[in-house]
């Protein structure tokens, strides 16, 4: 074996490396963001009219632009793109210290480059929007425990429905291209980093800069559309929906640098070896999901930007009696949003195959046919969006089509399940904590899907629609489905992350209050569409009070399951046995480097002969990839954008 | 756990979907997932046929028994599918799951990469079960497009936060050659529906979109300001509901209800003579009452 | 053991940052600063038919929800010159089965409903409304509905007020599946003229006193608010129609 590169992390760097960088960190993103949006609100109220109670909404949208464009200087986003307009490049030091190199914790803080780090970031970013988003279900729950309740006004129930859809919106697309497709994806395909990692750092920061608005509508009156911002109720909404509306399209210039720094990294830096037919499941869904996105998102921007010109400067796309339409905003809403549910479902979908084909030793099964299922997905998914119209009255002609290429979706996420089913078939089933969340996963998601059948049918829908039905489907799926997948890829990933063992007592008992916790929850809430209640209603008929007190017990005793949880993972990663680099005995790449992960991923570049599936395999063929010759790469090829 | 993958074997469905299992072993898998899958797919057509009724209430209309049904279809339907991947996983869970300490099973499963025809009857199955669902669904919507030549014309007015409905002047001819006749445009209080009279609902919106929803009817439709839109039913069962709006409409939303009514054609004439006055929520008087 | 400690100590620790989140919502909800306002009672007697117990309320509605009232009193702690307000509260308490009778000075100007539905009298004892105009003057309505005639100034009983002439309404909704329901539409007539200049929060500016009587339905918080356009916006159902707490509230039966 021949000798490995030193670590980088030892680096000493020069005085100046870093430049503008070394003053920069979360602390003046947040400085420059409150300094240019006062001066922008300052500037707003003195030059515009208004008296509405929290100023006009151009004056709100300057405000929150101010905030999201000073944060971003702040924190460094636009640093080297500057740099080089002045006519300067920056040199190896500067991007080995843009790396983290020498500045211990304080570079979670900072604009860091690290793919490591920024998945780090964005693990715990996603944990504080599941908290908040979660929070303002409890609110939601307490207000339903009783008919005829005034706990909330109907205004304050009606912003906190809105921003908990959006939250977890945010949350749940993240969830996993956020920590995972960042910091395991790339050690997967054998890369050093990220394609472009300066896009990376900038995906994160810009996500960040999105939430502050988001709470902000909280303040300015609340946003009273639900987080489908329906027009013309949107534009009848007070400046709330213009914090709202700055929200997602930051949001969505994020997820477009992310998807794009996905897809180009798996077509560029893959290690030799790693032909597309031997990448992981989860790399094939993260580029799947991160496809979708990009497809997806633009129809969001589009719409925002719309809405904020109705609003602010008086423009009418969705007025009627101004010559606009509703059914212009749903379409285009739809466009973007159906997609969008697969965008979040995907890439959990990938890290469970993982988790299954690990813990039941055995090849993901049947492992073309679900990148298959994948893309068939993502291509019909943007073929479906008129489904959520199906009641809008809105080209009934097109009932019939719609019905059909819904329909038709059920066939590759059928496949899914068989590629599940076929791996757990015979395999010798360890069971542990990750996949305490497959089963569940299997469970909700099946349940998820075959309401989702009723509600494409188009007869069955005329009563289902608007009604708790759907909102208990949607969270079969989502919560159920997307978010306990990728519950089980943060289990089975905690190790490499964090560098810890994650103590299954403490998660087993979480596990079981979710499980648990969720049936009763949303089962409940079949019940209640079953008998005809409305959802996003601030109260309801004492006729569903039964099952909708049922339904709010269960969502506390989900919330603590998540609590518990949160508890069994903050705690483990402080404390928690110390990991051993493949504690699973797993065969993908990122299994078989160090723990904690060296700078550039690899001290010896992998060299990849199979798929990462050898399971029960015999001789070479259970082996992924060899280790040992030196990297001929230089640092300047690995970090550079 | 069968230690002898290696063994090679050469004929038969069984051996091809999984190879280097011994028969008996094989046929035990088999049989074992064979059971808990029809035990819950049983489980499942019975919860299907037998829960539903009880979960959804009494329907007013042909479309709303009709999404009763399809319900009811759709989940024996979608029975043992479902009861597959549970029974799989299961199995998985109850038998051939490695027990005992925290480490790493000892040996591997074996490397099943996929089976041709596994796929081949699961894609072939799920896509005849897709052509099953979309044949029912067009049949059941195209027999809702069925327009009657004579009915009961409404017109409904969604406003934050209220439901509003005139009915115009008409005259509608009854099986039977009666009459219904609304000699002048009324405001109605209320929404009582004459039974059996096939009604056309003519909904829309002042201000911004409400979903029009009389539940036990089974139909919806949205109200959008600067556009008509139309649904079409039959009320044919007496008994009383309620209109609720099922579209997000700002401050007041929970609160747009308005309790209806299907009633006999003659009360319905009488309460139209009346003026279709009274108070809002005063539940016309009908000698047959409600049946639920 | 220590492990249960720390879960359940988590448990703890989120309940109590969400119950304080909780609160801190809950206190969004706007209250006025006199908090609910409780009926007066005034002993048993048939204003509504049959000997019940009788109560009052007596309310306004303010142009001005920045301004003071005639005692002196702010209108609304968030006020604004261009928001109109119910004062001296939004949400007010009486007893189940009692004969409410509501005083309503009506300080703000009008003009047409989106609806002329909400310009009937439905629900009161009587289905009428009595009205004292404080010698407003106007005679026609204004807009595309100009040649429509209104009385000069109202005085007597009403059943309905004319769709062009409206300042505000009281309109109370029956609470979902709770009967007796109760639907209570009261429209009051436009102060002052339709230019709206010369309107005020206080007695020196025209008013109209609206009084009529109701019979409280069973316990529950009945959601009212007011169905005239006096928002911005789409309709002018925004601003102040979508904010809480101005045109709308709580009747709570007790
Ligand atoms: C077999 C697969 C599925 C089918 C046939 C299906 C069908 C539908 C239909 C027809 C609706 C519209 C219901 C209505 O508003 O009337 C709907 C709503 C929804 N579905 Fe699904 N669905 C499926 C799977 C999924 C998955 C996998 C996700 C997410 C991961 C998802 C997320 C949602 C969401 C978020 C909504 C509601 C959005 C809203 O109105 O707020 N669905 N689904
Ligand atoms: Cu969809
Ligand atoms: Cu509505
Ligand atoms: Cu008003």
């Amino acid at each position: 074996m021949t000798a490995t590169q030193p670590l980088l992390e030892d680096t000493v760097l020069g005085p100046k490396a870093g430049r503008l960088y070394r003053r920069q960190s979360f602390a003046t993103g947040l400085g420059l963001g409150i300094l240019l949006g006062a001066i922008g609100w300052f500037i707003a109220q003195n030059t515009i009219q208004s008296n509405e109670n929290f100023g006009s909404d151009m004056t709100v949208a300057v405000t929150m632009a101010g905030w999201v464009i000073g944060f971003n200087i702040g924190i460094g986003t636009f640093n080297a793109v500057i740099r080089w307009m002045l006519g300067h490049d920056q040199d190896k030091d500067d991007e080995l210290y843009a790396a983290g190199v020498g500045q211990g914790k304080a570079r979670y803080w900072k604009y860091c480059t690290d793919h490591k780090v920024v998945g780090t970031q964005y693990l715990i970013l996603v944990f504080i929007l599941f908290f908040v988003g979660g929070t303002l279900a409890m609110m939601i729950r307490t207000q339903l425990l009783t008919p005829n309740s005034t706990f909330l006004s109907p205004q304050t129930y009606n912003a906190i429905v809105s921003i908990h859809g959006m939250c977890m919106i945010i949350a749940t697309i993240i969830m996993v291209s956020g920590p995972f497709a960042n910091f395991i994806m790339p050690i997967m395909i054998g890369a050093k980093d990220m394609a472009f990692p300066r896009l990376n750092a900038m995906s994160f920061w810009v996500v960040v800069s999105a939430v502050p608005p988001l709470l902000a509508t909280f303040f300015v009156g609340g946003v009273n559309a639900g987080w489908t911002t329906y027009a013309p109720l949107s534009v009848q909404d007070g400046p709330a929906m213009i914090c709202f509306a700055i929200t997602i399209i930051t949001f969505v210039v994020s997820v477009t640098v992310a998807g794009i720094n996905t897809i180009v990294t798996v077509l560029t830096m893959r290690a030799e070896g790693m032909t597309f037919a031997r990448m992981p499941i989860f790399v094939w869904a993260s580029v799947i999901g991160g496809g979708l996105g990009l497809y997806a998102m633009p129809a969001f921007l589009l719409a925002m930007t719309m809405m904020v010109a109705d609003k602010a400067t008086g423009t009418s796309f969705f007025v009627a009696d101004q010559g606009g339409s509703g059914w212009l905003w749903e379409n285009v809403f739809w466009i973007m949003g159906h997609p969008e549910v697969y965008v979040i479902l995907i890439p959990p979908v990938g890290a469970l195959l993982e988790v299954m084909s690990t813990f039941s030793r055995k090849p993901v099964f049947a492992y073309k046919l679900a990148i298959g299922a994948m893309t068939g997905v993502a291509g019909l998914s943007i073929m479906v969006w008129a489904h959520h119209m199906f009641t809008t009255g809105w080209a009934p002609d097109l009932a019939g089509p719609f019905m059909l290429t819904t329909e038709l979706i059920s066939i590759p996420t059928g496949i899914i399940f068989l590629c599940a089913i076929g791996t757990l078939w015979r395999g010798s089933n360890w069971v542990r904590l990750p996949m305490y969340f497959g089963f569940l996963f299997l469970w909700n998601f099946i349940i998820g899907g075959v309401t989702g059948i009723y509600l494409s049918d188009v007869p069955a829908d005329n009563y289902f629609h608007g009604n708790m039905f759907v909102t208990a489907h949607f969270h079969y799926t989502l919560l159920g489905g997307a978010m306990i997948a990728a519950t089980a890829g943060l289990c089975y990933w905690f190790p490499k992350v964090t560098g810890r063992m994650l103590d299954e007592k403490i998660g087993k008992w979480a596990f079981w209050m979710i499980a648990i916790g969720f049936q009763v929850t949303y089962l409940a809430q079949f019940y209640e569409g079953f008998k005809g209640m409305p959802r996003r209603v601030a109260n309801y008929d004492p006729l569903f009070a039964p099952e909708n007190l049922i339904s709010s017990l269960g969502a506390f005793l989900l919330m603590a399951g998540w609590v518990v949880l949160l508890y069994a993972l903050v705690s483990s990663w402080r404390h928690g046995e110390i990991a051993p680099a493949n504690p699973w005995s797993a065969k993908s790449l990122e299994w078989h480097t160090e723990t904690p992960v060296p700078l550039e991923n690899f001290l010896q570049d992998p060299k990849v002969i199979n798929d990462p599936y050898g399971y029960g395999a015999s001789g070479a063929e259970q082996v992924h990839a060899v280790f040992g010759h030196h990297s001929h790469h230089t640092i300047e090829e690995g970090v550079k954008q | 756990m069968s230690s002898d993958h290696q063994e090679v074997s050469n004929d038969s469905v069984l051996d091809d979907l999984a190879p280097g299992l011994d028969r008996s072993l094989h046929r035990q898998y088999i049989r074992g997932i064979f059971v808990l899958w029809f035990i819950m797919t049983v489980l499942g057509v019975l919860a299907g046929l037998y829960l539903t009724p009880i979960l959804m209430p009494h329907m007013n209309s042909p479309e709303g028994r009709a999404a009763v049904k399809t319900v009811i279809v759709f989940t024996v339907a979608a029975a043992p599918v479902a009861a597959l991947v549970c029974a799989v996983a299961l199995y998985s869970l109850l038998h051939t799951r490695h027990r005992g300490s925290l480490d790493h099973p000892p040996a591997d499963g074996p490397p099943l990469r996929g089976n041709a025809l596994a796929s081949g009857v699961w894609l072939i199955t799920s896509t005849l079960l897709v052509v099953f669902l979309l044949f029912w669904g067009l049949t059941e919507w195209s027999a809702q497009q069925v327009v009657h030549a004579d009915s009961l014309t409404i017109n409904v007015i969604g406003q934050q936060w209220i439901w509003d409905y005139n009915l115009p002047a008409q005259t509608v001819r009854l099986p039977g050659g009666r009459e219904l006749k609304i000699p002048k445009e009324l405001a109605l209080s209320k929404l009582n529906l004459p039974v059996d009279v096939p009604v056309t609902f003519n909904v829309t919106s002042k201000d911004v979109t409400h979903g029009f929803w009389p539940v036990n009817l089974g139909i919806q439709v949205d109200a959008n300001p600067g556009q008509r839109t139309v649904i079409r039913t039959v009320p044919d069962r007496l008994g009383k509901f309620v209109v609720r709006c099922s579209q997000l409409c700002g401050l007041n939303h929970a609160y747009m209800y308005t309790q209806a009514q299907v009633v006999p054609d003659q009360d319905f004439q009488a309460w139209v003579q009346g003026g279709a006055r009274g108070p809002i929520l005063a539940v016309a008087s009908s000698q047959n009452g409600s049946t639920k | 053991m220590r492990k249960l400690i720390g879960a359940s100590g988590s448990v703890l620790l989120a309940a109590l940052v969400v119950g304080a989140i909780g609160m801190g919502f809950k206190a969004q909800a706007y209250e006025s600063p006199i908090g609910t306002l409780k009926a007066t009672p005034v002993g048993t007697d048939t204003t509504c038919g049959a000997a019940m117990h009788h109560v009052k309320l007596d309310l306004s509605t303010y142009p001005d929800s920045s301004g003071v009232d005639s005692a002196g009193h702010p209108v609304h702690p968030s006020g604004n010159p261009d928001w109109p307000a119910y004062g001296p509260s939004n949400n007010y308490s009486v007893p189940t089965g009692s004969c409410v009778t509501m005083t309503v000075t009506q300080y703000d100007s009008g003009g047409n409903l989106n609806n002329p539905y909400f310009g009937t009298v439905l629900g009161t004892v009587g289905g009428k409304i009595h009205v004292v105009s404080s010698g407003t003057n106007i005679s026609q309505c204004g807009g595309s509905d100009a040649a429509t005639e209104v009385p000069a100034t109202f005085n007597g009983d009403y059943k309905a007020i004319p769709a062009c002439a409206i300042g505000h309404t009281f309109t109370m909704r029956p609470l979902p599946g709770v009967s007796p329901g109760f639907f209570l539409n009261v429209p009051l007539p436009l102060a002052g003229n339709y230019a709206g200049d010369n309107v005020g929060n206080t007695n020196d500016f025209p008013h109209q006193t609206v009084t009529f009587s109701f019979v409280a339905g069973a316990k529950g918080a009945y959601s009212w608010n007011c169905e005239y356009p006096c928002g911005h916006g789409v309709a002018s159902f925004g601003a102040v129609m979508g904010a809480y707490g101005y045109m709308s509230g709580y009747l709570h039966v007790v």
